[in-house]
């Protein structure tokens, strides 16, 4: 019976081990060029800079638009899909950041 | 770097007359040779109308052609991700000073689409006035 009880919470419990990483923006750069995550982990982007960054991504596997955030604020994505994903900010067209997405 | 349609966009602010242009043919030859280079331009008549709208065009490609395109018709290759999509820059009419504020503030703050964001600490001043310029002058 107790075996019963304890397999779903396993269950529930799994995504729960996905990872949070935080990437940062400071100086009109990422703080990092690649980042390795596994599907299912999520990534916050904060922006340490005293303007606004809008980053996005236009790759197939995972595209998005986060928006313009100020200083301080961060906006988090997961990435439910093994790939590479390039991420760049609208507002400053050299930040360039790969996040390579592992099963 | 050279941007082709401004040679146009040039010769159309020349005929224009005297409200949008003030180089004459005779000046534009006279400083830069009988082949006028957007950069001549910029260099010798920097304070001209026809400079600031060339700046404003490198500009436009440096922050705008993501959302907006080459051409400004709100086709850009992040176009997709925006909804509602970016503006169709060729066929807007709205005011300039309009403009500028949806520039500088970006669209969420004026009640428009939030996917326009916030230039007015990217751009300085000087760089939004030319920006506009050059969208005053490629609408159809």
């Amino acid at each position: 019976m107790r075996k019963l009880i304890l397999l779903p919470l396993l269950f529930v419990a799994l995504p729960l081990a996905a990872a949070d990483y935080v990437v940062g923006q400071k100086n009109k750069e990422f703080s990092m060029k690649t980042i390795k995550v596994k599907v299912g982990d999520s990534v916050e982007f904060r922006n340490d800079d005293p303007f606004f960054h809008n980053i996005f991504s236009l790759s197939d596997i995972k595209s998005f638009d986060l928006g313009s955030y100020a200083q301080g604020q961060s906006r988090k994505v997961m990435f439910d899909k093994p790939g590479k994903v390039e991420v760049e900010c609208s507002i400053h067209p050299n930040m360039k950041l790969v996040v390579e997405v592992e099963k | 770097m050279k941007i082709p349609y401004l040679s146009a966009a040039l010769v159309c602010l020349v005929l224009a007359g005297p409200a949008t242009a003030q180089l004459t043919p005779d000046q534009l030859a006279k400083k830069c040779g009988k082949k006028v280079s957007n950069e001549c331009v910029i260099r010798q008549f920097k304070d001209s109308p026809e400079a600031s709208v060339m700046r404003g065009s490198i500009a436009f490609q440096n922050y705008c052609t993501l959302c907006h395109g080459k051409e400004g018709r709100g086709d850009g290759r992040a176009a997709r991700l925006h909804s509602p999509p970016p503006a169709n820059l060729v066929a807007s009419r709205l005011p300039a000073e309009y403009v500028i504020q949806i520039v500088r503030k970006g669209g969420e703050a004026i009640g428009r689409g939030k996917g326009m964001p916030p230039w007015g600490e990217q751009l300085t001043d000087e760089q939004v006035q030319d920006l506009i310029n050059y969208l005053m002058s490629i609408r159809v």
